[in-house]
């Protein structure tokens, strides 16, 4: 078979088809193969216009299928609920600043200048406001607050720490939270689909434990001890018996690990005392995970959830 | 929250689906007498939006001949396809009706 036969004008095509996902091809490829050959109109080989439109039409179909096979994995499910527990995880970061504010509202009364006291409240806000489209479902725009938001807090803490009332050492996980939460945000269906995976109540509590390391910034009281409940509370949320929830945690572990590191800096003020608290922690969630990892779905009876 | 516009191929195969089922080559030829000759859908770019109305649930097979030892599949608007285009076609007859007038108005006060 030649080029410059019908067999060949064939064997050409299918070539290009190639450029089609297997699956789309065995589906797709005879019906496709009948329709080029019936306009192929006595010509011998494919025009370039034509090959670009098959190339093309076969890369756009390759990434659909990459798309959809993506957001129906337990990865996007994990996505999903990291981009939806990063703007309240965040809130933790952004405590000492709120209490600052807190504190010149009861004591100075200059409240209506309060970015003197903060001034990275605005790039902090931007996850606030990321967040809160999340929650309403408005995916494409919560991406691009998050992916903004990410972009402008990374560069105030690293080139200005001291505006969130942070020291230098203790920028990295939010930082690391921060662009996690930037690309799940983008990546993912959703923080409504987080939302669905998590479940309301764990969210809930998720919100409750942020609020309370706020809270007790502002109080001053026991803030060491609830700064370590922030990753007690997310490793029990996320549920490590889970598919979706070991991959969350998976997912945080980089910025978890640097969290960790940073509640033993001295400049913290948040003790070093708190050195076996870490460790404990540390085990439990190794100890959850191996649980976790050990328990494959269908060995038990209701443990294939993703 | 507002729905997407359909894109011209789109708009243009879902019409000539909106008679009777079609199979692609048919649908090609259907487009472009639809366009009077001005959209020539390509092989790549028709399976291409083919693959997305069946996705969307617009459009759904009809049925499948063998033709010279060849696939021939027939497509057909599904009934969600159907309400979508007539949404499409009032929509776009109501921004018609709008260009003319204005352009009606601004004749008649030249």
């Amino acid at each position: 078979v030649t080029a410059s036969t019908p067999g060949g004008l064939e064997r050409r095509y299918r070539r290009l088809l190639a450029w089609y996902p297997p699956a789309y091809r065995r589906e797709n490829e005879d019906e496709m193969l009948g329709v080029l050959l019936a306009g192929s109109a006595g010509r011998h080989r494919p025009g370039p216009a034509e090959s670009a439109d098959l190339v093309l039409g076969g890369i756009r179909i390759r990434a659909r299928y990459a798309v959809r096979s993506f957001s129906d994995s337990s990865a996007a499910e994990a996505l999903a609920v990291v981009s939806l527990l990063v703007p309240v995880l965040l809130l933790a970061g952004a405590a000492p600043g709120i209490h600052e504010i807190a504190w010149w509202l009861r004591y100075d009364g200059v409240g209506a200048n309060f970015l003197l006291t903060f001034p990275a409240a605005p790039v902090w806000a931007g996850w606030l406001v990321a967040g809160i489209l999340g929650l309403l479902g408005r995916r494409r725009a919560a991406a691009v607050a998050a992916l903004l938001a990410a972009g402008a807090l990374s560069v105030e803490l690293t080139l200005h720490p001291q505006d969130s009332l942070l020291a230098p050492a203790q920028v990295t996980p939010w930082v690391l939270l921060s662009l996690l939460g930037a690309i799940a945000a983008a990546a993912s269906p959703g923080a409504r689909r987080g939302l669905s995976r998590l479940g309301a109540v764990r969210y809930g509590v998720l919100v409750l434990t942020s609020v309370l390391v706020v809270a007790s910034q502002l109080w001053r009281v026991h803030y060491a001890m609830a700064l370590w409940l922030l990753p007690v509370a997310v490793i029990l949320a996320c549920r490590p018996t889970t598919r979706t929830g070991r991959r969350v945690l998976a997912l945080l572990a980089l910025p978890g690990t640097a969290y960790l590191v940073i509640l033993r800096d001295d400049r913290a003020g948040w003790g070093t005392s708190y050195g076996l608290s870490a460790a404990v922690v540390l085990a439990l969630a190794g100890l959850l995970w191996t649980v976790a990892v050990r328990r494959r779905p269908g060995l038990k009876r209701g443990t294939s959830r993703a | 929250m507002t729905e997407r516009r359909m894109q011209e191929p789109s708009f243009l195969i879902l019409t000539a689906l909106a008679a009777a089922p079609l199979h692609g080559y048919g649908i090609m030829a259907e487009v472009a007498s639809i366009s009077v000759g001005r959209v020539r859908l390509r092989a790549g770019t028709l399976y291409a939006a083919l693959d997305r109305l069946r996705t969307d649930g617009l459009i759904e097979v009809d049925r499948e001949d063998v033709v010279d030892t060849r696939l021939r599949r027939f497509y057909r608007l599904t009934p969600d396809g159907a309400a979508r285009l007539a949404a499409e076609a009032e929509l776009l007859r109501r921004n018609a009706d709008a260009a003319v007038l204005r352009l009606r108005l601004a004749g008649g006060a030249s």
